[in-house]
């Protein structure tokens, strides 16, 4: 029964993730052709937008979210290199936000965000700077304020909070076997009752743990 | 039993398409292709990020394993945050996602219903699929909402309710409804109409009520509301270590009962909906209906109304059943459009803010629809038509019969599909680009609040930029957005003065030409008491009414002296300075991905593609005020493909009235008219208008 229960559990997965990774990663290759066809227009503003849209369909391991990453790094550069400090930040921005919003149980592309925090510092500052809003002796300390803001993340814990959901369907589950196993065709099973009350119990407790700490 | 009716030996008809689902011999495989077929399409249809409304809300909600606004919405914001783990595509896209799972089962839940009532698998899976694909249904399946959740729900309560009802254990099945409906005070309040549906299985097996069932009730009910305390550990979580992003704040029970019940909410406050519904008043409950029925059930169901009937009908021969169905149906179809339907003037706002509500009926109303399609095969095939010996007809009747409806589904699809919608992502990710460093953004209203709160809780966009939040806080500070352990660094002098009246902390942004509001209808007393505005990109800069003698912006440094009387040339300053951003800025924003979305003609959308359209007249406006003619023009002609110029060309033009440029609107108004066609017309219209306001305008000078 619980091999044939696993079989199709698996087959679940499997056609799930096809259907769903599938469309994903033909968003992220459809997005990235574009985007290499207006690079190689020099339409910048079109291709950062299209990089920025392919980078946001991320797949694991997929080839174009490196390079769309890459892209973006060189028109942020030549931006900079054009005295274009609110375009290269529009750059560098893209492929932070983009590893952002692909967060799961991991962040991917942490190296990206640590490089562009620093080019996205800096270049606020030069804007400062520029607009007189910032002294040029004060750029170092400026810099270190929007680092700060930059670095400081308080999002929920990853571990913590997939205990919190696993906790959560942990005493739905329990409440429901209570009520199919522990009262099953209008009888009392003592045993089933206990053994769901205590996993009630216990996930219950791992859920609001969880929900205190994440 | 409806089993042993016509419709129950529908699956043995010579169909083709009905004996290719025979073959699969068992309803775990019909199942999951149903499934999956309704995902494939939900899928390749799904909004690629945030949507409009509060769907962002949702989504940067789900992330953050926060609230959304009241009553907070925890099971879906769990929900959201079990597929947010998923490794796959962006957050908005993962949370979106689940509502499209959760319809999928809720599909499932109609096949299994339906097969319980007509033993049929084919009118089952036909039933079921064109539910997923219903415009309805379709459309909040594509974003993250609450609604499918909620049908979810509402069809497997209603599929319990049906098994107790049939004599399948009632203790367990009623029991388990129960405790769907206590997790559902988690999703969307109406759930509990499914509690007033679930009596009348009760109530017709009165006699398996026991002392047992009576004890274990209210626990099984209590325990699924129990959900709700997410609201309470996240926001002591917060006090805690601020971490959070909380819109429904609940860290004393007060206050979670507070947020459960809406009460900030006033006339959508949930005890004040129940005294509603309370209410005798014939007039409105027929209104009400009347409302719901043609604005609603007709819709969902129109390819298949007859089916509908048909299926009641059949329905007799099982009275149990029957009375179940129309007690479902007055539920949400009587009771529900009371509270929230009940105007005889409905307006289009308030029509389109009720629709969702109803979406849970939906899968109800396809069980029937499913029966109705059994039915009428069981029907055509042993009684009307082998009684008249019309055997050409058995082949392609019934085929023609089931069949009709799909043959509508891609033209659904087409219209409904999300697939390549990025305005709210853009709406979202613009107006933060267009901000200049270290300002700060007041934002009211859900479209550029709970896009910019997505943007700013998941993908951490422009973090200089303090973002505050103000709706519904009259003048004091909503720092969701702009949490101080974050931002108490990069502010100190912000921070500092965070006592201090909201007037004087603005005015040091609104000098140095810093200052947006996402909105200027809906600025709080305090801050359009004291600010002027002038448009900016998606937005309204804000400058001080009353200037110091020296302003000496945009340096930066506060100026010293007190605040005396606007003097024209300082305004002028100030409004050179917005424009001067302005003119600067507005290449940034993805007007043309706009261009490129198909038009939806929901609300929210409306008032994104307006404020494209009018920020690029305004654009137009200012290159052919620098010379640049055919450059202008070119914009003017974009604007009007961005969106329909009815949506923005009173605001250009009364904006161009107000900042003492007749000649220019008058202009572009003769241009208009010159253009002929539709777009003359409404020129004409807003030539009236603008003739209107300046006689006001004038009348009111006069009496000054």
């Amino acid at each position: 029964m619980y091999k044939g229960f696993l079989v199709k559990g698996f087959i679940v997965a499997a056609l799930f993730f096809l259907i769903v990774g599938g469309r994903v990663f033909y968003l992220q290759r459809s997005h990235f052709m574009t985007a290499e066809g207006y690079y190689a227009e020099g339409n910048w503003k079109l291709a950062v937008r299209e990089y920025d849209t392919a980078m946001h369909f991320y797949t694991p391991l997929s080839p174009y979210v490196e390079r769309s990453a890459q892209r973006l790094w060189q028109i942020g550069e030549m931006f900079e290199q054009e005295e274009r400090f609110d375009w290269a930040n529009i750059a560098y921005s893209s492929i932070r936000s983009s590893f952002y919003a692909s967060r799961s149980l991991y962040t991917p592309g942490k190296d990206w965000i640590k490089k562009c925090d620093e080019k996205i510092a800096g270049l606020n500052v030069r804007i400062l700077i520029r607009e007189g809003s910032v002294r040029p002796e004060d750029a170092a300390s400026e810099k270190a304020r929007h680092l700060y803001a930059m670095n400081v993340d308080r999002a929920p814990r990853p571990l913590w909070a997939a205990l919190a959901v696993a906790g959560f369907f942990g005493w739905i589950g329990s409440v429901i076997f209570i009520i199919f196993k522990g009262f099953a065709h209008g009888k009392t099973s003592m045993r089933h009752a206990l053994y769901g009350a205590a996993s009630f119990a216990l996930s219950f407790s791992v859920w609001v743990l969880a929900l205190l700490r994440a | 039993m409806l089993a042993n009716t016509p419709s129950g030996r529908a699956k043995t008809l010579p169909l083709n398409f009905l004996a290719l689902t025979a073959k699969i011999n068992t309803d775990t495989g019909i199942s999951l292709t149903l499934f999956f077929t309704v995902l494939f399409i939900y899928t390749s249809s799904l909004s690629p990020s945030v949507y409009t409304g509060d769907s962002s809300l949702f989504a940067a909600a789900s992330f953050s394993l926060g609230t959304a606004h009241p009553p907070g919405y925890p099971l879906y914001i769990i929900i959201g945050k079990l597929f947010s783990f998923l490794p796959i595509g962006n957050v908005a896209f993962k949370v979106n996602l689940s509502s499209a799972v959760l319809a999928g089962l809720a599909c499932l839940m109609v096949f299994k219903t339906s097969l319980l009532l007509t033993k049929s698998r084919a009118a089952s899976w036909a039933g079921a699929l064109i539910c997923g694909l219903s415009p309805i249904f379709f459309l909040e399946s594509l974003k993250a909402e609450v609604y499918t959740l909620n049908a979810l729900l509402a069809i497997t309560v209603f599929y319990l309710g049906l098994k107790a009802l049939k004599g399948m254990d009632f203790m367990q099945n009623t029991l388990a409804a129960l405790f769907l409906i206590g997790l559902g005070t988690g999703g969307h309040h109406t759930i509990g109409l499914m509690g007033l549906v679930l009596m009348w299985p009760v109530a017709a097996r009165w006699r398996e009520v026991t002392w047992k069932w009576l004890l274990l009730a209210p626990v099984v009910f209590a325990a699924g509301t129990s959900v709700n305390l997410l609201m309470y550990f996240r926001s002591l979580a917060m006090l805690e270590h601020g971490s959070v992003m909380l819109y429904s704040y609940a860290s004393t029970w007060q206050d979670l009962i507070n947020v459960i019940l809406r009460r900030a909410y006033k006339s959508a406050d949930t005890i004040y909906a129940l005294k509603v519904m309370a209410s005798p008043r014939g007039g409105e409950w027929l209104t009400g209906l009347k409302n719901s029925i043609l604005n609603i059930a007709a819709p969902a169901i129109l390819p298949v109304l007859p089916f509908s009937v048909i299926g009641l009908a059949f329905l007799i021969k099982e009275k149990k059943t029957l009375v179940y169905f129309i007690v479902a149906i007055l539920a949400w179809f009587l009771v529900l459009p009371r509270i929230v339907l009940s105007s005889p003037e409905m307006t289009e706002k308030s029509l389109q803010a009720a629709i969702p509500y109803f979406v849970p009926a939906i899968p109800i109303l396809f069980s029937l629809v499913s029966v109705g399609f059994a039915s009428s095969i069981g029907l055509l095939k042993k009684g009307f038509l082998k009684k008249r010996r019309l055997k050409i007809i058995p082949g392609f009747i019934p085929v023609v019969l089931v069949l009709l409806p799909f043959v509508l589904l891609p033209f659904t699809i087409r219209d409904v599909s999300l697939n390549g919608n990025f305005i709210a992502h853009d709406f979202g990710r613009d107006i933060l680009t267009a901000m200049p460093v270290k300002s700060l953004l007041l934002n009211y209203t859900d479209n550029p609040m709970f896009t910019v709160f997505y943007m700013r809780a998941v993908e951490r966009l422009r973090e200089d930029v303090l973002v505050i939040d103000t709706a519904g806080k009259k003048d004091t500070y909503g720092m969701e957005s702009s949490p101080n352990w974050k931002y108490s660094v990069l502010y100190p002098d912000f921070y500092r003065s965070a006592t201090s009246s909201v007037k004087e902390i603005n005015r040091d942004f609104a000098l140095k030409g810093k200052l947006f509001a996402s909105s200027a209808e809906k600025m709080t007393e305090v801050v359009s008491g004291h600010y002027s505005f002038y448009p900016y990109l998606l937005t309204v800069a804000l400058y001080p009414k009353k200037a110091y003698g020296s302003p000496n912006w945009p340096v930066g440094q506060r100026p010293r002296g007190e605040p005396t009387a606007h003097r024209g040339a300082e305004e002028a300053e100030m409004k050179a300075l917005i424009t001067l951003r302005y003119r600067e800025n507005y290449p940034k924003l993805n007007y043309e991905r706009i261009m490129e979305t198909p038009y939806r003609p929901d609300i929210f959308c409306r008032e994104m593609y307006s404020l494209y359209g009018f920020n690029t007249m305004f654009y137009g406006g200012l290159l052919k005020r620098e010379g640049r003619e055919k450059e202008g023009e070119r914009f003017f002609v974009t604007a009007f493909s961005l969106s329909n110029p009815r949506l923005f060309l009173w605001s250009y033009v009364s904006f161009l009235l107000k900042d003492g440029r007749k000649e220019e609107a008058f202009a572009l108004l003769s241009e208009v008219k010159a253009g002929g066609g539709g777009y003359a017309r409404l020129a004409e219209t807003v030539e009236a208008l603008a003739f209107s306001a300046i006689d006001a305008a004038e009348a009111a000078d006069a009496e000054k």
